[in-house]
Order: structure tokens, then C-alpha cells, then sequence
């Protein structure tokens, strides 16, 4: 065997053994209650904003506490906890994607990703812009 | 029904579509005509097909330009009739946006790719000469492909393509506003910019980005000539230039991107492992690595196989990164994604169209492409070449199959997610590093074919004793000490180092074959660059209040936002930092934020400067938060603002009521503020104040006081038609209202009543970064890409015989 093919078979092997390595730091989507099994482990936990609940963050407090419930993809209510400033334009997201670990009955999230439903970049009309349209009628 | 519209402007979206399927059947010909020409063995045939294949790309060529011109005109003349237009751009924004509204959209950037791609084929048509026929017959196909993503058409209920001519009544006819035949009129104005794409980078990253892609089919067209014509002679010229082109391009487009982000967005760095940013470095280094194996064949002979399969692979890449982007699977994991356009079949196509032709002409050609039968030696410089560009093709596979992970989940309904994305990334991307800088530092000093290893040794001598002596210095001085930073550091190190010897010793400081020294040095530059500013990157806004709340206690690392009270100083690591004043510059708001350099509040500040963050409160987005820096050369501070306090609502603050009875020269003070009664006049002036026949009036001349700031005020008494009535003192600012409500000339006093609203508390929320060093990252990367330019340089006016100067050098080194 040429020293290439060696060498080439040993870069495999290493190629295949990194990306199992590194799968070790993959998680899957989660519940709440799957989170709960193992406190402290690290999910991404997907789901909507709880109705008529709000929210609590109070800057002049403390900038950096913030939280809210949503509801995940089983129905399950959960208190969220983030460390950081409010996200903008968190009352109006519809979706939302947490990171982060159970921590007794609080979910602390270390991530959070919303989905809005009027970006730039969605191609429908908002409704605002439709109403402007017609009072100008 | 039908509606006769008026007012619509028709002709530019005709034209537009004309244009578009003229563009796709043009480069269809052209990859015909030329596929013919390649054919014939004859030269008088050839030059027939030849010409008809020139024919159609520059009919292709020009169609692409002018659908290019069509939309911008659109762009500038405010075509709101037309979807894209209106989607991407507004009146208010200034002309130079017009690009960034450009390629916004995914039409558009699919036009800049086409655009460049033209462009291109015009530079081979007149430079490639005997491969002219191949490369742009391929090209040929490679734009009529692209060319059907702008077709917007519907074929069997299925659509082909998304236009950027296409009516905004054509694309949501529900709205009841296209009921209305004069609807033009009514439609004033776009839906307006992403704001974070307001800013200058945006204007010239895509480009340059596109550009680098549409530089990286090149060296694709080339190998799958060469492979067709089964000729690797003469090849080599065009494919080495081409592809240190594409290299440079795609290296420029990448960092532009990366001080954009470091500039625009608030994630605070310059990297983040977004999956939009990776699909664009993996290509890149899959190139790399293709450049390098190119080198070691156009030297040695070896590594043909492995170079023609690296560049196929960075043009699948690049088709790949594209599908990521634009077909809207990347979902959650990516901030900066296109939304879906239901094309991510078509896409879909294209992409394993590319890919299996790749593979079909390797696969097909595989023991056509020319091996040396000798072993290379391991003292050799294309062995040591090939592991590198293996090992960057490894680093490269290694991210895009972490990048690919929703990909996974799509195909194999698993649910696989990378939490923290960044650190999962710097955790392995760092040992990679290490081990391409070593090989960077090292491989110049092997020859090609074989070196003494002893003479190979004494070479790297004086780089490796001050690569220690500086290591030493560097850790001490920064107090980074995790091993694998100090071993990422040393490497870094070693790199700009030995290649700055070798650039003196071996080169003796020739300019002309400098350029891949230079670009060298600069990567390990960027390296050191990237390791410092990373690893003693600090937030400084760590809010030092202590307030805990509830029975959650935030973990140290979260703390990172402070509140600044208008007009209170807080202490920021070594600043006192005050939030003065903002001011409105439409649609940005800029906060004016004060850095004092001192220990204590009272001191003397020894430095002192303004930083002014700036937010667009967007009606669509919310805060759109821009950062500001201040540079200094070993770093820089980062401020951004989070959160500002919403004043919307002021008005609706609780009001009090109380109410006084003064004289002369009398002071009292309210829940806020203080009220000093000067004189009584008998001849009011106020402006809401209308004297009128009959009236008996009186003026109260005082001065109001509230947080330092002072007013005066004259609230009028007056009796007309027996009535009383008073004429309010409003003061706006202060949110107070004093009202002369009686005169009771017995005891010499008046009775006034004063409404206050408290003032909404004026705050920003603010988080700020020191990065150190991280101006050698910067000047790295533009040393790697004045590198680039100089190698290029060398190799366009290089002659196809192989430099007698380094080759000289190459066997000084082997003996």
C-alpha cells in the first residue's frame, strides 16, 4: 500500500471519529417534561407564548431577569427564565425557540429565538398597511 | 371580472420577462453551439459553432445586464406596482440603499450571481483560447439553469422560479385594494428595507460575496474541461490563476461579511457560526485546499486526482450553500436566512444536477487523469501539501455536516440540534487550527520531490526558538493559560514567523514571488487576531447593583446589561459611563453615551470620549439596535443598546392635582417642583391669551423649577361677561400645567392649582465589550488578501514553464 493510501484511510478514520465526538454535543428537541427528567442538561425546547399571561421584566429592578410562560408542543405550561434584556419585539412573536436547561420549575433559557409574524422579508401584507390603504379611500 | 387598471406601468415588467427567457434560451444555445464546437475536429466546423456559441452568451450577457438595469431603474423610479419593488425598497431611503434593496431579496441575489457569472464568461471568452469552447459551453449550462429560478412561471400547477417582475396584484390578487382600477394611487410607498441591511457593508459584501462565487465555478469549468478533453498539459496556467482568483474573491467576501457583522449587528464579534455564514467558509476552504494540491501538481506532477476532485467539490459546495440559504430548511437555526419562495424543489434539482454531474465526469474520467508512478517522499513538499489540503478539507466536511443537521432532520426525521452553536464550533475548530498553522509555517521549507531533513531543520531554527521567546511573552502578558489557546497561540505565532524567514532567507525579500508568504503571515496574523480578541474578550457592563430578585439568582455570565439613567454615571470596568442625551435623526435615534476613564466618580478623568449607539424603533421590528465602537489600536469598545426605555405611553402617567394660594414673592413647592411667584401683571401676555373688549385680567409672572430646569410662565385670570375663566400655563417639557384660578384682593394673594405628571424615567439599557487586539484580525486579513492579489499577479504573467528561480530555490533547499 502507498504511504496516500494509508494516510488517506487514517483521514477517514479521523473524519468519522470527529463527527461522532462532536455529536456528542448535539440535543434533540425536547418538552418541558423531557427537560425536567434531566435537570441541568441542555435542551431546545420549541413552542408559543402562553395567552393572556404576559410577561415580567422590570429594568429599572433588574435589566438583566427577565420571564414569561409558553406553552410547548405537548400543552405543557412552563414558567422561562432569561438572564438578559427583553427581546425586542417579544408581544408580538408567535413562535418561540428556547435553549437552555430545567432548573427546579423554571425553565432558564440561555437562547431565545423568536418568529414574528411580519418581517421584512415575508412577502405578505400586513394588516396596518392594508388599513392605511383604505382610509386613504 | 375584469378590471382595466390605470396607472400601472407595464412595459419595464414586460420587458423584464422578455429579458429573462431571452437570457435562459440565449445561455442554452451558447452551451449547445459550444458543445458542438468542442466537438468537431475539424477548425473550420468548429469555428462555425464557435461563433454561434459566442453569439448566443453575448446575447445571454447582454439580457443578464439589462435585467440588471430593469430592476434598478425600478428600484430608483419607486415602481410600487411590482412586488419586489415594493417588498425591498421605500421612498425614504437614501439613493446608495437602492442596492442593498437590490439583493435583499432572493431574486435578486440570484441575479448578481448570474450577473458575475456573465461577466466571467465574457473574460474567458477572450482569454481562455482553447478551452473556450468547453468552459463556456458548461457555463452555458450552468446559466440556463440559474436562469429558470427568475422564470416565475407556472409549469403543470408547479412554479418554476420566482420573478422579480411580477405585479403585486398578480402576486396576492385577494386584497381588496386591487378592486380598485386606480390602485397605483393608492399604493405611496414600499414596505421599506430590513434596517440592519441599512449600512454600507451591505452595499458592497454581497457583491464581492457573489462575485467569489461566481469566481469559484471557474476552476469547476476548467477541471470538467480538462477532463473532457483529457488534457492536463496546458491546463494548468488558466485553472492556478482562475482559482487563486476565486480564492482572493471569496476570502475579500467573507471578511467583509465578518466586519459587517462585527460593525451592524449587536451579537457583539465577527463570527458566530451562523449556518449562512459556514456555507460560505466551507467552500472556501475546500478551495484552499484545491489551490494548494494545484501548486503541488504544477510542480511535482502528483495530487492531479485529489485537485480536480477539491474544486468540483467547492463549486457543489457553493450550489449547496445556496440551497441552504435560499430554500428555507434552515428554519430555526439561522438569523439571516431567506424565507422559502416554495423553490426548495427546484433548488433541490439544481443542486443534485450539479452534484452527479461532478461526479459523473470524476467518476467517468477517473483513469484518464495522469498519476506519477513514483511515490512522493515524505521529505517532500507535495506530500505535505496533500495532508494540509486534506486536513482543511476534513475541517471543512466537519462543519458542513454540523451546519447540515436540519438538513439530517429533513431527510431522516431525526431531531438533532447543536445548543451552543459557538462554543460547540471553537471547541474543535481550534485543534484544526493548530494543525494547519504548524503546516503553514512548515511545508515552504520541504522542496518539492524530496529535502534534506537535516538542512530542513536548521532552516526552521531561529522560528522556532522566537516562537517560544514570543509564546512566553504573549502568555504572560495576556494571562491566557488554557493549553490549547496557548498551543493555538504559538502556532499563530510560529506561522507569521517562519514565513516571514523564509520570506527574507530563502526569497531574500523578493517582492515578486512574495505573495503567498505574505497572505501566509496575515492568516497567522488573523489567527492571533481572532484567539486574543476571543479568549480576553470582556463585558465590561457586568451590572454591579447586585439586585436580586426573587429566588433566582442570575449566573455571572448573564449579567451583562446595565441600566444608565439619563444623566447617572455608573461605573463600567475601568469607565464611568453616563447615558447624556439622545438625538433623532430620522429613523435612527442616536444615544449619546459618555466614557470617562477614572477610578473614582469625582476623580479627573485621565481620557474621556463619546460613543453614540443607535436604534431605529421600526414599526415592523421593534429596536433595531446598531452598535457603536471605539477603536483604539490594541482594541476596541463595543456598545450597544438593548432596550430603551418606550415613552409612548407618557401621557397616560398618573397626574397630580394640588393647589396653592400665594403672594408676591412667595415660593412653594410641589411633589416636584418649586414655584416662585414674581409679580402680578395687569396687562397679560400670553399666548393663549386673547384680550378681548371688557375683560378684567391679571397675569401671574412666575418661575418654575423641576430637576434644575427653569421656566417662566405667565398663567392669565380672566372675567369675561361676568364669567371667570383662566388661560393655562402648559409646560410641555416639565409636564406641568399652572392654572390662575382666583384674585382675593383682601388678603393680597391668588389661588392656583398645578397638575403635574411625573416625568417617564429616561434610561437605556446598555451592554459593553472590550476586544482586545482585535485590529489584527482586520490587518491579517488584509495582509492574506494583499497576499492573494500578489500571487495572482505573479501567475497571470507567469509563462508556462515552471520559474527557474524557484526552482533554484527549491533544490538550494533540498540539498
Amino acid at each position: 500500500m502507498k504511504k496516500l493510501h494509508i494516510l488517506a484511510l487514517f483521514v477517514i478514520a479521523i473524519a468519522i471519529s470527529s463527527i461522532i465526538i462532536s455529536a456528542g454535543d448535539y440535543s434533540t428537541y425536547a418538552t418541558f417534561a423531557q427537560a425536567s427528567k434531566s435537570e441541568g442538561k441542555f435542551f431546545q425546547v420549541n413552542g408559543t407564548l402562553c395567552e393572556q399571561k404576559g410577561f415580567e421584566y422590570d429594568p429599572v429592578k433588574d435589566p438583566n431577569y427577565f420571564s414569561f410562560c409558553m406553552v410547548d408542543k405537548s400543552g405543557k405550561e412552563n414558567k422561562v427564565v432569561y438572564h438578559g434584556s427583553k427581546p425586542q419585539d417579544f408581544e408580538r412573536s408567535e413562535e418561540v425557540v428556547l435553549q437552555g436547561a430545567m432548573d427546579g420549575d423554571n425553565f432558564v433559557a440561555s437562547k431565545i429565538l423568536l418568529k414574528c409574524p411580519s418581517k421584512y422579508n415575508e412577502g405578505e401584507i400586513e394588516e396596518r398597511e392594508f388599513e392605511s390603504v383604505k382610509a386613504q379611500v | 371580472m375584469n378590471i382595466e387598471y390605470i396607472g400601472e406601468r407595464l412595459l419595464p415588467g414586460q420587458l423584464g420577462y422578455f429579458l429573462t427567457i431571452l437570457a435562459m434560451v440565449a445561455a442554452f444555445f451558447a452551451f449547445v453551439s459550444y458543445w458542438l464546437a468542442a466537438r468537431q475536429t475539424d477548425p473550420k466546423d468548429n469555428d462555425s459553432w464557435k461563433l454561434m456559441g459566442r453569439l448566443g452568451f453575448i446575447v445571454h450577457s447582454l439580457s443578464v445586464f439589462g435585467i440588471v438595469a430593469l430592476l434598478f431603474f425600478m428600484l430608483f423610479n419607486h415602481y410600487w406596482e411590482y412586488q419586489y419593488i415594493w417588498q425591498h425598497s421605500s421612498e425614504e431611503l437614501p439613493w446608495y440603499y437602492v442596492f442593498s434593496c437590490f439583493w435583499e431579496g432572493q431574486e435578486g441575489s440570484t441575479i448578481l450571481w448570474l450577473f458575475w457569472h456573465a461577466v466571467l464568461g465574457l473574460v474567458l471568452m477572450r482569454t481562455a483560447g482553447i478551452w473556450e469552447t468547453r468552459v463556456l459551453s458548461v457555463m452555458g449550462i450552468v446559466q440556463a439553469s440559474l436562469a429558470t429560478m427568475l422564470l416565475g412561471i407556472y409549469v403543470f400547477d408547479y412554479k418554476v422560479g420566482a420573478s422579480p417582475f411580477v405585479l403585486m396584484r398578480e402576486h396576492s390578487p385577494e386584497l381588496p385594494v386591487f378592486l380598485r382600477a386606480n390602485y397605483t394611487e393608492l399604493i405611496q410607498n414600499g414596505n421599506g428595507l430590513n434596517p440592519l441591511l441599512q449600512n454600507y457593508w451591505m452595499v458592497i459584501h454581497p457583491p464581492t460575496l457573489f462575485l467569489g462565487f461566481a469566481a469559484t465555478t471557474v476552476p469547476f469549468l476548467f477541471v470538467v474541461a480538462a477532463l473532457w478533453k483529457r488534457d492536463f498539459s496546458a491546463w494548468v496556467k488558466p485553472a492556478l490563476s482562475w482559482t487563486i482568483f476565486a480564492c482572493t474573491i471569496l476570502g475579500t467576501g467573507i471578511l467583509m461579511g465578518g466586519a459587517w457583522a462585527y460593525e451592524a449587528l449587536s451579537f457583539g464579534g465577527f463570527w458566530a457560526w451562523d449556518p449562512v455564514e459556514n456555507a460560505s467558509l466551507v467552500p472556501w476552504l475546500v478551495l484552499i485546499a484545491g489551490l494548494h494540491t494545484l501548486l503541488a501538481y504544477r510542480y511535482t506532477g502528483h495530487a492531479l486526482k485529489a485537485t480536480c476532485l477539491f474544486l468540483v467539490m467547492s463549486f457543489v459546495l457553493i450550489v449547496y450553500s445556496t440551497f441552504l440559504t435560499k430554500s428555507g430548511w434552515l428554519g430555526d437555526t439561522s438569523v439571516h436566512s431567506f424565507t422559502d419562495l416554495g423553490m426548495s424543489g427546484q433548488l433541490g434539482l439544481f443542486l443534485l444536477g450539479f452534484f452527479f454531474y461532478g461526479i459523473f465526469m470524476l467518476a467517468y474520467n477517473w483513469r484518464f487523469i495522469p498519476e506519477k508512478e513514483k511515490e512522493e517522499s515524505a521529505y517532500s513538499r507535495e506530500f505535505w501539501l496533500f495532508v494540509g489540503a486534506l486536513l482543511l478539507v476534513l475541517f471543512g466536511l466537519w462543519i458542513s455536516w454540523d451546519t447540515s443537521l436540519p438538513v439530517v432532520n429533513k431527510i431522516f426525521g431525526t431531531e438533532w440540534v447543536v445548543v451552543d452553536v459557538v462554543d460547540h464550533y471553537n471547541r474543535y475548530a481550534i485543534w484544526f487550527g493548530i494543525l494547519i498553522a504548524l503546516l503553514t509555517a512548515t511545508i515552504q521549507y520541504f522542496g518539492y520531490k524530496n529535502s534534506n531533513i537535516k538542512a530542513f531543520g536548521k532552516r526552521l531554527l531561529p522560528s522556532i526558538i522566537g516562537t517560544v521567546v514570543l509564546t512566553a511573552a504573549a502568555v504572560y502578558l495576556s494571562g491566557i493559560t488554557y493549553y490549547p489557546y496557548v498551543l493555538f497561540m504559538a502556532a499563530a505565532i510560529f506561522t507569521v514567523l517562519a514565513n516571514l524567514w523564509y520570506a527574507i532567507s530563502v526569497l531574500s525579500g523578493k517582492v515578486r514571488v512574495m505573495g503567498a508568504s505574505v497572505a501566509h503571515i496575515g492568516f497567522g496574523f488573523m489567527l492571533i487576531g481572532i484567539l486574543i480578541s476571543n479568549a480576553n474578550k470582556e463585558v465590561i457592563s457586568i451590572n454591579r447593583l447586585g439586585l436580586v430578585f426573587g429566588e433566582d439568582i442570575p449566573a455571572q455570565e448573564n449579567i451583562e446589561n446595565v441600566l444608565l439613567n439619563k444623566g447617572m454615571p455608573i461605573q463600567m470596568g475601568p469607565y464611568w459611563v453616563t447615558y447624556e442625551e439622545d438625538s433623532i435623526s430620522e429613523p435612527n435615534t442616536f444615544y449619546k453615551v459618555k466614557y470617562e476613564r477614572k477610578e473614582n466618580k469625582s476623580d479627573k478623568a485621565s481620557e474621556s470620549f463619546y460613543l453614540y449607539p443607535y436604534a431605529q424603533i421600526n414599526p415592523k421590528m421593534g429596536l433595531i439596535s446598531n452598535p457603536s465602537t471605539k477603536h483604539y489600536l490594541y482594541k476596541d469598545i463595543f456598545t450597544h443598546v438593548s432596550m430603551v426605555a418606550n415613552n409612548e405611553d407618557a401621557d397616560e402617567a398618573p397626574q397630580t392635582f394640588s393647589e396653592f394660594t400665594m403672594a408676591i414673592g412667595d415660593t412653594v413647592n410641589t411633589t416636584t417642583s418649586s414655584l416662585i411667584l414674581k409679580s402680578i401683571n395687569a396687562e397679560p401676555q400670553s399666548f393663549n391669551y386673547v384680550p378681548a373688549e371688557g375683560d378684567i385680567s391679571a397675569g401671574a409672572v412666575m418661575t418654575v423649577m423641576r430637576n434644575g430646569q427653569s421656566r417662566n410662565v405667565e398663567p392669565v385670570y380672566y372675567i369675561r361677561d361676568n364669567i371667570e375663566n383662566s388661560a393655562d400655563a402648559v409646560i410641555d417639557d416639565l409636564n406641568i400645567t399652572v392654572s390662575f384660578k382666583k384674585i382675593n384682593p383682601k388678603a393680597g394673594t391668588i389661588n392656583l392649582e398645578v397638575t403635574e405628571r411625573e416625568l417617564p424615567m429616561e434610561y437605556i439599557i446598555m451592554k459593553a465589550i472590550e476586544f482586545p487586539f482585535i485590529n489584527m484580525l482586520w490587518f491579517g486579513g488584509l495582509l492574506t488578501i494583499i497576499g492573494f492579489f500578489m500571487s495572482l499577479g505573479r501567475r497571470i504573467r507567469d509563462k508556462v514553464r515552471p520559474m527557474k528561480r524557484l526552482e533554484k530555490s527549491n533544490k538550494q533547499i533540498a540539498a
